[in-house]
């Protein structure tokens, strides 16, 4: 996958450098040397021109004076033994006098912060002058500031970190809207990013709010299925519990040839009265309604959930196997009990008539995990995901002979996403279905 | 003690009123006398009148909701109560249970299975109230807990612990059995009066209450062990 981060990145620094290393030698280029020659003379005469000028005036510190506030050099004029020039004058500034009016040519002397360069204005004995010339920064000297090269390599470096914040900056907003999309697609449709982009630039705020939108309204939609989906089996209670208490008072009353059918009403009501149950269920799992979490043992509850299941198996000629071990998991115990319960009640069902249904339990690093093993017919590879679904079956379950409402697993999947674990199905390699659920520690 | 109410005298608490009419038909064919409510706040005034020997309580009412209802109606009476909760909702049974409840059925039920809960708490109440002659005064202890089958009193440590019907008569047979193993499915039956039924969780629940009310023993050791995949056991205290 070409990722956007590392491409705004990288093309924001090479350009960013070129601007940079364009500018530096252009600088460069055009600007003369400090150590050149020519740069030199430039200097040396302006400075003896100032200092004539100066000797020609009436106050020629005034002069000097006037000179460093306007140019920030200091230019110093020793005529005899007096010194003309900003304060302070500089201790070596006689000295070094002494030794321009005694020869020829351009004389210097280290300062602790540049250096003091001072020459004869005419002949060996005239006056002298000097200019203070202050040296880089060292702070400048150090990082060497002053080559080419180095200057060349500060631009890529802080062009580097420019671009990763730019880059960073701009791509911010994508990841925001990338997370609550992925949050979407795992099923939290509360999630929103206004508040996140709401300093963002006008078109991805935009964007942030047409998702916004979008959110709201699939939300919206999914609520109010769920909640007629909740309604209408609250509604279909009431007169299911009246219809079994008619159908018994009509058993009361009817001669033993109405035994038969009144049986078959009696276990159709049990079904729909067990699928309403099943159905409202979900909808409150899916509902995620705060469940309380408290620690308790899954090697407990697998047990005893082995346990009961195998009350019901032994009637049926099954059996049900458990090794368990005492984890620690943080969860609701009796939704939990159901999602297991599901799980090994779905695979007794399948459960070929003395096979034994294996329940195991491990620990993998933060995550503990069950599995139950059935020795049935499995299921078909294109199905493993879909029995997970609500309602779904797989195609040769259709004549309901094996029973059960079809959300037995739907709501163990729904119950253990709520604890943040997942579940999974595979065909056991030789035959079976193997269910696998994980829980986080 | 003999209840003055008879034991045919029922008290439905439920708002759906057909549903009512149709159950006062079923149950008085057999045998019993209904009287129908449909509010809490009414229902609990009659229910705590102690003119009704059991109490049939829905969860989902309008004024006070079934638990409101059982709550107030355990601060003074001991009234046997079946409740009957939505189906979906699997905690309600817990916790109607835990709230002093002594049986639950999940709505929409079978009536068949209402009679045959109702009896079997009359049944309880009976053999315990009847008592075989030689039991009248018996005493059943262990530790520091002594149970008055006579008054159907527990005393732990010189002092009574309110216990419902169903606890005490399971903490009557764990006495009984003291320091052995009892199963689930012959508390089912000796407790709840019905088959043990796989899922059920209601021994379970009834245990724990038990538990929470006796605390720990004097060495502070729990009373009532689990023993897995096997029921419930009365610790002896080591002498």
């Amino acid at each position: 996958m070409r990722s956007l981060f590392p491409r705004i990145f990288l093309s924001f620094w090479v350009a960013m450098t070129l601007i940079g290393a364009a500018f530096a030698v252009i600088y460069a280029a055009s600007q003369p040397s400090e150590r050149g020659r020519r740069y030199r003379s430039l200097v040396h005469e302006s400075v003896r021109r100032l200092a004539i000028d100066a000797l020609d005036a009436e106050d020629p510190a005034a002069e000097l004076v006037r000179f460093h506030r306007a140019t920030e050099t200091a230019v110093y004029l020793v005529d005899g033994d007096r010194v003309y020039g900003p304060e302070p004058i500089p201790r070596e500034a006689r000295a070094l006098a002494r030794r321009a009016r005694a020869a020829e040519g351009e004389h210097t002397r280290e300062l602790d912060d540049g250096v003091l360069v001072a020459f004869a204005l005419e002949r060996p004995g005239s006056p002298v002058v000097m200019a203070r010339m202050r040296s880089p920064s060292p702070w400048a000297r150090a990082v060497g500031a002053d080559t080419l090269w180095w200057r060349l390599l500060v631009v890529f470096l802080v062009g580097g970190l420019v671009a990763l914040l730019l880059a960073r900056y701009l791509t911010r907003p994508l990841r925001a809207l990338r997370r609550a999309t992925q949050r979407v697609a795992e099923g939290d449709l509360s999630v929103r990013v206004t508040p996140e982009l709401s300093r963002a630039d006008a078109e991805i705020a935009a964007l942030g709010a047409d998702f916004d939108r979008m959110a709201a309204r699939v939300e919206e939609l999914v609520l109010a299925q769920r909640r007629l989906l909740t309604d209408v089996s609250h509604e279909l209670n009431s007169p299911l519990a009246r219809l079994r208490v008619a159908l018994e008072l009509a058993r009361q009353r009817a001669g033993e040839g109405a035994a038969g059918p009144l049986d078959r009403i009696e276990r159709e009501a049990e079904r729909l009265s067990a699928l309403i149950g099943e159905i409202l269920t979900v909808t409150r799992l899916e509902q995620g309604e705060g469940t309380p979490r408290e620690e308790l043992d899954l090697g407990a509850l697998v047990d005893e959930v082995a346990r009961d299941a195998d009350f019901e198996a032994k009637g049926k000629g099954r059996a049900v196997m458990a090794k368990t071990e005492p984890v620690s998991v943080k969860g609701d115990e009796e939704i939990l009990r159901r999602a297991v319960e599901n799980i090994v009640r779905n695979a007794i069902r399948f459960a070929p008539e003395g096979s034994e249904v294996a329940i195991t339990m491990s620990r993998e690093g933060d995550q503990v995990i069950v599995r139950v093993r059935d020795h049935g017919p499995g299921v078909p590879e294109e199905a493993l995901e879909d029995i997970f679904v609500p309602l779904y079956r797989v195609e040769r379950d259709r004549d309901r002979k094996t029973g059960g409402t079809g959300l037995g697993l739907a709501i163990a999947d729904r119950a253990v996403k709520l604890h943040g674990g997942t579940i999974d199905a595979q065909n056991a390699r030789d035959g079976g279905l193997l269910v696998t659920l994980r829980l986080p520690v | 003690m003999v209840s003055p109410v008879p034991t045919t005298d029922i008290l439905v608490i439920d708002d759906d009123v057909e549903l009512c009419d149709l159950l006062t038909e079923y149950l008085g064919a057999e045998g019993f006398v209904v009287h129908a409510v449909h509010d809490g706040r009414e229902g609990l005034q009659h229910a705590m009148a102690g003119e009704h020997a059991l109490v049939v309580l829905d969860v989902m009412l309008p004024g006070h909701n079934g638990f409101e209802v059982l709550r107030r109606l355990r601060e003074t009476s001991q009234v046997p109560v079946v409740m009957l909760t939505a189906r979906g909702q699997d905690v309600d049974r817990i916790v109607g249970l835990e709230m002093g409840a002594d049986d639950y059925l999940a709505k929409p039920f079978n009536p068949r299975e209402l009679v045959a809960r109702i009896r079997a708490i009359h049944r309880r109440l009976s053999r315990t109230e009847d008592g075989a002659p030689s039991a009248a005064g018996e005493i059943l202890s262990a530790g520091d807990v002594e149970l008055h089958l006579a008054s159907r009193t527990v005393l732990r440590g010189g002092e009574e612990v309110t216990l419902t019907s169903a606890e005490l008569t399971l903490l009557e047979v764990l006495l009984r059995a003291a320091g052995t193993v009892v199963s689930r499915e012959d508390l089912s039956t000796s407790v709840l009066g019905r088959r043990f039924s796989p899922y059920d969780r209601s021994i379970d629940v009834h245990v724990s209450n038990l538990r929470k009310k006796l605390g720990p023993s004097a060495s502070g050791r729990e009373r009532i062990k689990t023993v897995r995949s096997h029921g419930y056991l009365y610790a002896i205290e080591p002498r």
